[in-house]
């Protein structure tokens, strides 16, 4: 599942915002999109670690990428939604501010990340994606939810 | 015949039926030492003779020999014709252990793959040593020379003598060749052939011994037949791996004391149904009714082995059973989990909703929900049942460890198993085999004095260890006693000081059974030599670990001199369990109610210090506090104004009490346990997550976890 290569030529991708700022990650990897319920907290843990929700009778963790990627913390909205994504240790829920789109990236699309233009450590991000819109990040998951 | 079939479908029934016949086999084996009655030898040669059978129609040539090879010393054992002796009993059970090891390596594929040759060697060697028996009476069965001797036994001479009053009777009497591998089939081909037109009357051996091959090669039958002679000549004849055979009429021998001889087993058909399927039931159980003792045999073989084998194998003989994937279980056991769970919510939104409305609907509902609350319940306790094992299966693995344990260490020990019967969750069973183990092991390495010491203490020379199971409300309590030198505590008490576990002061102060607990520590070891059984101290720490993760107790008592008690307390069930929800920090936890002793509401007054530890006195016991706040902290939690009063939840553990502090107290509630996420790593103080019945998720507590610091 983790570091898949890409071999076709296209990619279709799941954008979601943080923030202002828009990211993707790669569809096969999502399970579903849920809205935001009440999350327990997990006391003891690190703070992206958000705590646990209930996913029709299976108890799920839920991730803040915000905090994950280390940016500000902003507080939940009506948009807001957890991503849940398969990863090696099981169903793990991502908090988004907003999910956007799916769309279909053409590998020529996709650019390496270019130095200096994240503000946070570039071993999330698998490369950068150029869309009439703008940019999105590309996140490699599975470093990014990595402890 | 067999090596053209595809083998690899039977693959897994051969493999499933050889685990099932390899602990008869040792199980029987084991309990020949105390009991060596001809019923239990039956049933051991049966489980070889069964083995045998299948291996050879699989094509495991090493695996058949041996077994063929325990199968002749086991012949001659049940016929009395060797005498049991220990070695016999070691060499069996080394090839049981030679067989497992062939089922394991045919499992990874590798065939039956062990050194047999030296196992094959000894047990012929015991026959070798065999003296031939002068009894009157097993037959011998023909060996050299054509002469068929014929088995007929005088009680079933004279029905045959009536019968032939009515009609004439003829014998057929059939020699199979030495490779026939399917006897049976053949046996069952020459009945067939001669109940057309005809009617079985008697068959030698008799119909059971007959399907299970136990005969060599020779077997008759007496019947009616109204065909020609020649002609059922002829058709028997024409039967293939029948090496000689006999079509005549019966002449009734002159007395019984002529050549006949006392031998297997005949069987009596009253069989006048055209289908030998309905018939053979039927006259089996006629046959276990009818059969009398053999006069002349110095045991009753018969009737006798269909009853014993009642109470010596304990295969469910009346019940119906369906072999289940344990996997589907779990999978039913997850689905009736997730039920409870939505039981409880609609509950929940039924009580909403009819505080808020009054509505025909809404008491119709209510009506429904109730209904289904008990469904679910009951659907739930099936499960539960339908998970339960006995404990029994985990009981069977002792005997052979304590043998053989016993044997290596030169001691004399009886073992009692007490409460097979009783039946734990699966996932239970699964786990407390090796704490048991282990207990037992520390008792016979330790705790068991040497035949000649315990002589000399005027006990007997046997030790005893006995393990027995019971259930006791929603518990299940495991014990084990033995009455060996029991422990010294002072000894540990001394060990306890060196260790740096305690300080001379406080161990001075502390009573016998808090001594007893060091038993539990890591590292602590009174035992002056280390065996490679026990002795390094780091057994009793994982067992109590172990018991405790099960959210059971385990405590212990001694005499010094008289011997040792062990007390294991489990829950029935590892999946569901009764908690008290209480709020810490504004979230919601469960704190199991196994653990709970009582809960207080005390006044600030009450809580003094003692060493910077926050304590309160209960009826004299000085309990110490721990306040869930500091240890469950919620992040932007904003507490209430502190007020005067607190809830305090007390908890066990072993002979220690904590009193938890909350912010209060919700309720009672059945709750499904839910394992906390790989994601989430280990959190200490939490063992598990819920689902509440507002949908909402709660953790539930590990008390251990949280009163360890």
């Amino acid at each position: 599942m983790s570091n898949e290569v890409e071999t076709f030529s296209e990619q279709q991708t799941v954008v979601f915002s943080l923030g202002s700022e828009s990211y993707g990650i790669d569809i096969f990897r999502v399970n579903e999109i849920i809205r935001l319920r009440e999350i327990t907290p997990i006391p003891r843990t690190e703070t992206h670690l958000r705590g646990l929700v209930n996913l029709r009778g299976k108890t799920i963790p839920v991730v803040d990428l915000r905090a994950r990627l280390l940016l500000d913390i902003v507080a939940d909205s009506e948009t807001t939604r957890i991503i849940v994504v398969d990863t090696d240790l099981g169903h793990v829920g991502i908090v988004v501010d907003e999910v956007r789109e799916v769309i279909t990236l053409e590998t020529s699309q996709i650019e390496p990340t270019p130095a200096l233009v994240t503000d946070f450590d570039t071993d999330y991000v698998k490369g950068v994606a150029r869309i009439e819109a703008g940019l999105i990040t590309l996140l490699d998951l599975d470093k990014a939810l990595a402890a | 015949m067999s090596t053209e079939l595809d083998m690899t479908q039977y693959l897994d029934l051969f493999l499933q039926e050889a685990d099932e016949q390899l602990e008869i086999l040792e199980q029987e084996t084991l309990r020949l030492e105390t009991d060596a009655s001809v019923e239990r030898l039956q049933i051991i040669f049966r489980a070889a003779h069964t083995l045998k059978g299948s291996s050879r129609a699989m094509g495991f040539q090493r695996f058949a020999q041996l077994t063929h090879e325990m199968e002749n010393v086991l012949d001659r054992l049940r016929n009395n014709e060797l005498a049991l002796a220990t070695e016999i009993a070691d060499a069996l059970l080394a090839c049981i252990d030679t067989l497992g090891r062939m089922v394991t390596s045919i499992r990874a594929g590798q065939g039956d793959e062990a050194a047999t040759e030296a196992l094959v060697t000894q047990l012929q060697d015991f026959l070798g040593i065999a003296p031939p028996r002068k009894s009157s009476s097993a037959a011998d069965p023909v060996e050299a020379g054509n002469v068929f001797q014929t088995r007929l036994r005088e009680e079933h001479a004279v029905w045959l003598r009536a019968a032939r009053g009515q009609k004439e009777v003829y014998h057929a009497r059939f020699r199979l060749v030495p490779d026939c591998v399917m006897k049976f089939v053949r046996a069952f081909m020459a009945i067939s052939i001669l109940q057309e037109q005809g009617e079985l009357l008697v068959c030698i051996p008799d119909r059971e011994r007959l399907e299970e091959e136990d005969f060599d090669r020779e077997f008759e039958l007496f019947v009616h037949n109204e065909d020609h002679l020649e002609a059922v000549l002829q058709r028997l004849h024409n039967l293939s791996e029948v090496e000689w055979c006999d079509y005549t009429i019966w002449e009734d021998p002159t007395g019984p004391e002529s050549s006949m001889h006392l031998a297997d087993e005949t069987e009596v058909l009253v069989e006048k149904s055209d289908s030998p399927g309905k018939g053979l039931a039927d006259a089996q159980m006629g046959s276990a009714a009818a059969m009398p003792p053999i006069p002349g045999m110095t045991t009753p073989t018969n009737a006798p082995i269909v009853a014993a084998a009642n109470d010596v194998s304990r295969k469910p003989e009346n019940g119906q059973t369906v072999r289940v994937d344990v996997t589907r279980l779990d999978n039913l056991m997850n689905l009736v989990g997730e039920l409870v769970i939505d039981r409880t919510r609609i509950a929940q939104i039924g009580a909403d909703l009819s505080a808020k409305y009054s509505d025909t609907h809404i008491d119709a509902l209510a009506e429904t929900v109730g209904h289904i609350a008990r469904i679910t319940s009951d659907l739930q306790d099936q499960l539960m049942k339908a998970r339960m094992m006995p404990i029994e299966t985990v009981f069977n693995r002792f005997p052979r460890v304590v043998r053989d344990l016993a044997q290596k260490l030169g001691k004399e020990i009886k073992l009692d198993l007490v409460g097979g019967e009783t039946e734990l969750d699966r996932s239970v069973i699964e786990v407390i085999g090796d704490p048991l183990l282990h207990i037992i092991r520390n008792s016979l390495d330790h705790g068991l004095e040497s035949p000649e010491e315990r002589e000399l203490l005027g006990k007997s020379r046997q030790g005893n260890i006995v393990v027995s199971a019971r259930h006791q409300e929603n518990h299940i309590i495991i014990e084990i006693i033995d009455d060996g030198r029991g422990i010294d505590t002072a000894r540990i008490k001394e060990k306890a000081v060196e260790r740096g576990l305690v300080s001379r002061e406080a161990a001075d102060r502390l009573t016998d059974k808090e001594i007893l607990q060091f038993i539990f520590a890591s590292g602590l070891s009174t035992a002056t030599t280390v065996s490679e059984v026990s002795g390094r101290g780091v057994g009793m720490d994982i067992v109590k670990s172990n018991i405790q993760k099960l959210g059971g107790l385990i405590d212990l008592e001694t005499t010094a001199g008289q011997g040792t008690r062990l007390t294991l307390r489990l829950p029935l069930t590892l999946a569901i369990i009764r908690g008290l929800l209480v709020r810490v920090s504004g979230v919601v936890y469960v704190v199991p109610l196994g653990s709970v002793i009582e809960t207080l509401l005390i006044h600030k007054k009450q809580i003094h210090s003692v060493n910077q530890r926050e304590v309160i006195v209960i009826r004299g016991m000085t309990t110490p506090l721990i306040r869930m706040r500091t240890i469950f902290t919620t992040r932007n939690f904003i507490a209430d104004d502190a007020t005067d009063a607190s809830y305090v939840v007390i908890v066990g553990i072993a002979e220690q009490r904590v009193g938890l502090v909350v912010d209060s107290l919700i309720g009672e509630q059945e709750v499904v346990i839910k394992s906390l996420s790989r994601f989430c790593g280990d959190v200490r103080g939490v063992s598990g997550a819920t689902i509440l019945g507002d949908g909402n998720v709660a953790l539930i507590v590990d008390v251990n976890g949280v009163v360890t610091r």
